[in-house]
């Protein structure tokens, strides 16, 4: 049951959607994990459910990616190619860069260093 | 607090080769242990000693950041196996350049790891060794060692 003290308690990721001109801004900020992907999921595909032109993740707050966080991008980028949504991601940092390097999914993803260059494509 | 002698540091060699011991997989002695209760809140905790562990042992960003997301996914994969109640606990041994680690928790008789998962192929490529350690029936573990990339 929530109560003031959740509200006010840091969650350990949090999101934040913004759409405008056909385009969704997802902004990620603290930690993408087993405990965080489920709600974070949910979101993604809520997003991609509504067929915007260009999906961007910005993730530039990441401070962590495991394998569910990974598993997660990939099932997304799966996912937006059906919908023909462009899937883009602003990632810069080495909690973000170095799992996706590390693991050889790079190149799979269009990355940008930041929400206005992800944008403007 | 008591400060090691050299004699006790050294054990930690030794303690790269877990399970065998007569206290099985659950007493498994290494020279830093984290134990918490098999919760998927408390992972970050232990992920987090981990990377501090491997930045102190000069580790470069990229390795402490492998590490991290490496026995991340060890504690992800154990705890959902947890017998009700368990403590999930990590035992790091840093040597030569490398760490081991060794995250186990109790389990029942049927529990088993799978090794056909993307996490498990996530872990495999992150570290420079990972093994299940499935020979103490009471307990399940995983072992994982990364070595440092000396210049």
């Amino acid at each position: 049951m929530a109560t003031d003290d959740d509200l006010t308690a840091e969650d350990p990721l949090g999101v934040d959607v913004q759409r405008s001109n056909g385009a969704s801004v997802i902004r990620l900020a603290g930690e993408i994990d087993m405990l965080t992907t489920p709600a974070l999921r949910a979101k993604v595909n809520e997003e991609l459910q509504g067929k915007p032109t260009v999906l961007v993740l910005d993730m530039l707050s990441v401070e962590f990616l495991g394998s569910s966080g990974l598993a997660l991008l990939v099932e997304a980028l799966d996912e937006s190619r059906n919908r023909d949504v462009a899937l883009r991601l602003v990632a810069n940092s080495r909690p973000v860069s170095r799992p996706l390097q590390a693991t050889g999914l790079t190149d799979l993803f269009a990355l940008y260093p930041s929400v206005e260059a992800a944008l403007a494509g | 607090m008591q400060t090691p002698e050299p004699q006790q540091r050294d054990r930690s060699s030794t303690a790269t080769d877990p399970g065998t011991g007569s206290g099985g997989l659950a007493e498994t002695p290494t020279p830093v242990e984290v134990r918490v209760h098999a919760d998927p809140a408390l992972i970050p905790s232990v992920r987090a000693v981990a990377a501090d562990l491997a930045a102190r042992a000069d580790f470069d960003l990229d390795a402490v950041s492998d590490l991290r997301m490496a026995v991340d996914e060890a504690c992800s994969a154990l705890v959902p196996l947890a017998r009700e109640g368990g403590q999930l606990r990590c035992g790091f041994a840093m040597s030569d350049g490398r760490i081991d680690v060794i995250c186990r928790v109790p389990v029942t008789g049927d529990a088993a790891l799978r090794q056909d998962t993307f996490g498990w192929r996530v872990l495999t490529t992150l570290t420079d060794d990972a093994q299940v350690l499935d020979a103490d029936p009471e307990w399940l573990g995983i072992h994982l060692r990364k070595q440092r990339l000396d210049p």
